[in-house]
């Protein structure tokens, strides 16, 4: 009894050794990765009270129209020449029973004739949890970016037809739209249009459908509806809008022209209401160049994130719960958000044109001159009267271009040569008038860069760095002194002279995306010896 | 008193002889290769990688086998249990052989090899565990060598210095306990100082105390299978008292490795569950873990004590057996399989055959070497004209 | 009492060699206390978003260590295309990581503040000095390779193909050079300004500068500030560290405060095994002793029980003798008697009147 006990012992011992290394691989949750595919769409009912709850479904939707063969009428109840963008149902809450009932029954008829086809019954884990490839590379998902550009184009179609088409030729209305809450129904208010976003939030909330399910019920619909009429228009397919290829391939408009939604052309920015007996305000206020900030920015959202009223309705200068408590001052001023003002402007520099002198040789944020760019009203007294302001806005609003003054080209040295450190290289021919052009004419059509700039001498600030504007500057080794037999000049924070050049100089090249000098390539600067 | 009825004439061209000559032969090329050539030459060994074979087997494993000289001696002269008496010069013998062979491996893996007196001698690292390592097998090398030599003055005739030697039994074997708990146990803390570099199934702040019990049964284990092949081959020169006493030996070892074994099964729960790696069980590592754990322990000792409920000596000798694979599968683990288990497939080492090969050499001249004595000296018998000690 | 004088001295004995081979001293540099690094020890900080990964670094460490020319030029940068490692004779390498854009790093000995190679070496042929460099005493080296085990970088080098003096080989940061105040050889022709090199508090602050100035530019951590229980030499990185082949689970925690747990046990086995096992001998003796003194004790008292009953029996023997002897006595006067009267008829008919 014994021996027989013994042999099984053994056997079992042979089976663990032989056996279990092999499906004990088993297959651990695949992280997902930051780029999933356009098509994806997350199946996830609310969990019901006494069942157990299963893993969402990622449902490949590109997969599905291309095994109907673009038969959408599958899947989708047909309405007015479009279709109801849910799955078999127009307005029924989705159910277990509703995805199962239809898609397991679309799989086993594919499967009984033969062809290619998803899970069917008793391959629970096979949709719910499943892992989805990942996305060829430059097709992930991307958002959207509807810009004045993309606008215009919905603009000035002629086959957008407005409700109230024969009272006016615009399209607004054909997508504008707003709620009244006494009527409880959509109404058309002109001059009220405002961006999508602001009502349809990323979730379905109080009635409110998602932007997902708002936008491709407006804009999909639509595209379809006019694809059936067999007129060109947008995208009607997940990869159409979503790659990250295709946003990038969008038909562009440079310079769209203005939207009409009679917005200021200069805002005359106080910092918040005065109180009643104040006399002048507490900073020079700001005269806002709204009409050329519309251009430089892709859509209002930028700077009008959640409504079209002015800042300071929500942000207040000792901060609102309306403005999740972020005060007037950080609104404005916070460097790293792009909402704000500073922010933005901050970002702008980080741009290949800008960077070279920015990213690289960044001056200090704060110094006497800085808010002056921006708060420069002449006049600090207190303006009570809104039409008296929109005037002075005006009034002062002069284009910041025509201040620019450029240095005399004499005053410009040609070439500049760099010999004091040649050891294992001849000199270097630097030049420099022609690098003064290349950065010059990269950034001074930027509005932006002169309003800050005001003077083309601030240019060689990029590199004449840490020293008072001139004509004059220092030489570079007056503070960067050559390292000497090994010993460096300095502590960290000034680099010895070799450093400082290249530092300088590659870093320039690298961030202003100068292919023609490869860092690596050292004689395209200075010839061996 | 079985002997071989006094012939003295032996047949030098046996398959067995024939064999290890052709071992030692090639050991002696690969010797003479290592050591004109450079490490390099005869091993897979990189920069990755500096411990191999040589290292995982010859000295991890060699050192864990040949604890049974301090577990067979503490179990008969500081536990009392004079049952085991004829087994304790064969376990003497081997450890002493096992330990002389490993400090030979270590000429061979070691870049300089005379300058191995060096961390005694010359310079103490001691924040180093190697250090521990290195003295304490030196000074227990020292150990078994005096604990051996009453068998080789036996065979001399030297009865008075014998006789002092003899004296000493028990203070060596204390210190032999002593210095063995420190050296396996730091052979397993040599490990900790990487915990980047082995798998956390295998890395714990417990590994010297897993090193040390599983030496314990190691021991035995090894013990019971040697002493399984000296009864195959070396019978004829045992004694009644040896023949009489083997049974119960093997009994008393596998009972108590039995116990052991659960023991340190135990403490590895233990130590899985202290640091949290419950999930690692599950994984492709898991259960490579498990086979080594369960397949290799677990189930070695229940036929441990199966084989000593039943008195079934056979199972017994396998369960032996398998315990000694078990053991240098963990330890191969440790330094080899486990070790670097990050790092890409093609980064991995395996080693090359002629480091496979000298440590065959190695093995084949301790069973040499092993048969020589055992052949001409009391360990396997007693000498007539001297008392038991 | 079961142990004789002799052997308790000999336990003794036991005890203090034992102590005497146990007790860890003092090592330079791999104490299990903290150790925040030697005031004003030299530092140098990599900034990865700098490298352009020209080699010049690589070249001067060849130079200015008399390294052996490689096989491919310095400025061959193709070898870029796959990653490398430190060897014998290449102290340091660059690596290119491609993300986003090409990212370059820099790859040698870290110079940890609590080196796992000075912890791990059993003849301290590693130490680190007092300028901050972990230098290497191949005067010393027995070639064990333990500090290559031990290094979590992975960084030291041997020389495999040597036979007779095989060394270990790494970065040196080039003491004899930072001794006389002169910057590593590799920091000296770095072009780009991605090595600095420094006092590594003074290159901590700045980093950390950095961090702040260019907070988009940087990820927000100073590698090498506390791995490992910190190391000289810190990395500044745009891409998450884990990318550029940084590990970032090595946690911190120096290497000898790994190993100070099993090193404080060896005192206390050394200090309590002879004790434990002098005990347990003692116990096993007594024991033999006691066994030995009740057998004794039994086997008296059997032979005690068995005399008394063999005198009783003979007590009994000796009566039933007594009475047969006098029975038999008895008979034989009866016997005697008879045969009298049966010889001498009527003695009262001879006699006459009287």
């Amino acid at each position: 009894m014994a021996k027989r006990t013994a042999y099984l012992l053994i056997a079992a011992a042979g089976m663990i050794l032989l056996l279990f290394p092999f499906p004990g691989k088993t297959a651990l949750e695949k992280e997902p990765g930051p780029k999933i595919p356009p098509d994806r769409i997350i199946i996830n009912l609310p969990p019901e009270a006494g069942r157990d709850d299963m893993p969402p479904v990622p449902f490949l939707h590109t997969r599905h129209t291309n095994s109907v063969d673009g038969d959408c009428v599958q899947c989708h109840v047909q309405k007015e020449g479009t279709l109801v963008f849910r799955y078999q149902r127009i307005d029924l809450p989705a159910s277990m029973d509703l995805y199962h009932d239809n898609c397991i029954v679309c799989h086993e008829q594919k499967k009984s004739a033969g062809e290619p086809a998803g899970p069917t019954t008793a391959q629970c884990r096979q949709c719910h949890g499943a892992s989805v490839p990942d996305p060829e590379p430059g097709t992930h998902w991307e958002k959207i970016e509807f810009d004045r550009s993309l606008h215009y184009q919905h603009e000035v179609s002629d086959h957008i037809p407005s409700p109230d088409k024969a009272v006016s030729p615009d399209n607004c209305q054909a997508c504008h739209h707003q709620y009244d809450d006494t009527a409880q129904q959509i109404v058309f208010e002109r001059g009220s249009e405002s961006a999508c976003i602001y009502c349809h939030k990323k979730e379905s909330a109080d009635g409110v459908r998602s932007i997902r399910e708002a936008s491709h019920d407006a804009c999909v619909a639509c595209h379809l509806e006019k694809k059936n009429q067999e007129i060109t228009a947008g995208p009607i397919d997940c990869y159409g809008c979503h790659a990250a290829n295709v946003v990038a391939e969008l038909p562009k408009i440079e310079n769209p022209p203005r939207l009409k939604r009679s917005q200021p052309d200069a805002v005359f920015m106080t910092g918040g209401t005065a109180v009643e007996d104040q006399t002048s305000y507490r900073i020079s206020p700001v005269i806002f160049n709204h009409k050329q900030h519309e251009s430089a920015a892709v859509s209002c959202r930028v700077c009008h994130h959640d409504s079209l009223e002015s800042c300071t309705s929500c942000h207040t200068p000792d901060g609102d719960e309306k403005g999740g408590f972020v005060r007037l001052e950080q609104a404005m001023h916070a460097d790293t958000e792009s909402g704000s003002c500073v922010g933005c402007h901050v970002k702008e520099t980080r741009a290949p044109d800008c960077a070279g002198c920015h990213d690289v040789m960044p001056r200090s944020r704060m110094n006497e001159d800085t808010c002056l760019v921006c708060h420069n009203a002449p006049d600090r007294g207190v303006v009570k009267d809104a039409g008296m302001r929109k005037m002075r806005a005006e009034q002062f609003d002069t284009p910041a271009s025509a201040e620019y003054r450029t240095v005399t080209r004499a005053d410009i040295p040609e070439f500049v040569v760099i010999g004091s450190l040649s050891a294992t290289y001849q000199p270097s021919r630097f030049p420099h008038r022609k690098v003064l052009d290349g950065i010059a004419r990269r950034v001074e059509d930027s509005d932006l860069a002169n309003a800050f700039h005001k003077h083309q001498q601030t240019l060689c600030m990029g590199c004449h760095h840490n020293s008072p504007a001139s004509l004059t500057p220092p030489a570079c080794a007056a503070c960067h002194a050559p390292a000497v037999d090994g010993v460096p000049a300095a502590a960290p924070r000034v680099p010895d002279l070799k450093t400082a050049y290249h530092e300088q100089c590659m870093g320039c090249h690298q961030k202003m995306e100068i292919a023609s000098v490869p860092s690596t390539d050292c004689l395209v600067c200075h010839e061996k010896k | 008193m079985t002997d071989n009825g006094g012939q003295t004439v032996r047949k030098l061209w046996t398959p067995f002889n024939v064999i290890v000559g052709i071992i030692l032969l090639v050991g002696g090329v690969l010797t003479l290769m290592r050591f004109t050539q450079g490490i390099g030459a005869v091993t897979n060994l990189d920069n990755n990688n500096p411990w191999g074979v040589w290292i995982g087997f010859d000295l991890l494993c060699g050192v864990a086998l040949a604890a049974g000289g301090y577990v067979t001696s503490a179990a008969c002269y500081i536990f009392g249990l004079k049952r085991y008496h004829s087994a304790v010069r064969p376990a003497i013998l081997t450890a002493f052989l096992g330990y002389a062979l490993v400090v030979l491996a270590l000429h061979y893996d070691v870049g300089r090899p005379w300058r191995l007196p060096y961390p005694i001698f010359v310079s103490q690292g001691t924040s180093s565990l190697l250090f521990e390592v290195g003295l304490c097998v030196f000074l227990y090398l020292t150990v078994l060598f005096i604990e051996f030599t009453p068998a080789a003055f036996e065979w001399l005739g030297l009865k008075k210095i014998r006789a002092v030697v003899v004296k000493l039994t028990l203070i060596l074997t204390i210190f032999g306990v002593v210095l063995s708990t420190l050296h396996q146990s730091s052979l397993g803390a040599l490990f900790m100082i990487a915990p980047s570099k082995l798998h956390p199934l295998w890395y714990s702040n417990y590994l010297p105390v897993y090193f040390f019990i599983s030496s314990m049964f190691a021991g035995m284990s090894m013990v019971i299978f040697e002493s399984t092949l000296a009864h195959r081959y070396l019978s004829r020169h045992m004694d009644d008292t040896h023949h009489g006493q083997a049974f119960g030996v093997a009994m008393g070892f596998a009972k108590a490795a039995a116990f052991v074994m659960v023991g340190y099964l135990s403490v590895k729960l233990v130590g899985i569950a202290i640091d949290g790696h419950w999930q690692y069980l599950t994984t492709g590592w898991g259960m490579w873990y498990l086979v080594e754990v369960i397949g290799c322990v677990a189930l070695p000792a229940v036929l441990f004590a199966m084989g000593v409920r039943e008195k079934n000596l056979t199972f017994v000798r396998w369960a032996a057996a398998w315990t000694v694979f078990g053991i240098v599968l963990n330890r191969l683990n440790i330094s080899m399989i486990a070790f670097n288990y990050h790092l890409p497939s093609d980064q991995r080492y395996f080693p090359s055959i002629m480091e496979i090969g000298t440590s065959v050499f190695i093995v084949t001249l301790g069973i040499v070497i092993y048969r020589f004595v055992t052949t001409r000296m009391p360990v396997l018998h007693e000498h007539p004209d001297y008392p038991a000690h | 009492m079961g142990i004789s004088r002799r052997k308790f001295i000999g336990c003794l004995g036991a005890l203090a060699l034992g102590q005497a081979a146990g007790v860890p001293g003092t090592a330079k540099g791999a104490a299990g206390k903290e150790f925040s690094g030697w005031p004003d020890s030299l530092g140098v900080l990599h900034d990865i978003t700098k490298c352009i990964g020209c080699r010049q670094c690589e070249s001067a460490c060849q130079r200015v260590n008399n390294l052996p020319a490689p096989e491919t030029a310095f400025d061959d940068l193709s070898v870029l295309d796959r990653k490398r490692r430190t060897d014998a004779d290449v102290f340091t390498v660059v690596n290119r990581f491609d993300s986003d854009r090409p990212v370059f790093v820099k790859k040698q000995c870290n110079h940890c503040l609590e080196p796992a190679c000075a912890s791990a070496c059993f003849v301290k042929a590693f130490e680190k000095t007092p300028e901050g460099a972990v230098v290497y005493d191949e005067s010393l080296c027995v070639g064990c390779r333990y500090c290559m085990v031990a290094c979590p970088f992975n960084i030291p080098a041997y020389e495999y193909h040597k036979a007779l003096d095989p060394r270990v080989t790494k970065c040196t940061l080039c003491h004899p050079r930072i001794k006389e105040g002169k910057r590593p050889g590799c920091v000296e022709d770095c072009p780009a300004g991605a090595l600095i090199s420094g006092k590594r508090d003074e290159l901590i602050a700045y980093a950390w500068q950095r961090i702040q100035t260019f907070p988009e530019r940087y990820v927000s951590h100073v590698y090498g500030e506390h791995e490992m229980g910190g190391t000289s030499w810190l990395y500044l990185s745009g891409h998450p560290f884990s990318e550029v082949g940084m590990r970032e689970d090595l946690g911190t925690k120096s290497a000898p405060e790994l190993t100070a747990g099993p090193l404080s046990a060896v005192p206390i086995v050394v200090g309590l095994w002879p004790v434990l096992l002098t005990g347990v001998y003692a116990i096993s003796k007594r024991k033999e002793k006691i066994a030995a003194q009740e057998k004794q004790a039994a086997v008296e008292q059997a032979v005690a029980q068995s005399r008394k009953q063999a005198q009783d029996q003979l007590e009994t023997l000796r009566k039933k003798w007594d009475q047969e002897k006098q029975s038999a006595i008895n008979f034989e006067v009866k016997k005697a008697l008879e045969e009298a009267a049966a010889k001498d008829p009527e003695p009262s008919q001879t006699k006459e009147d009287e």
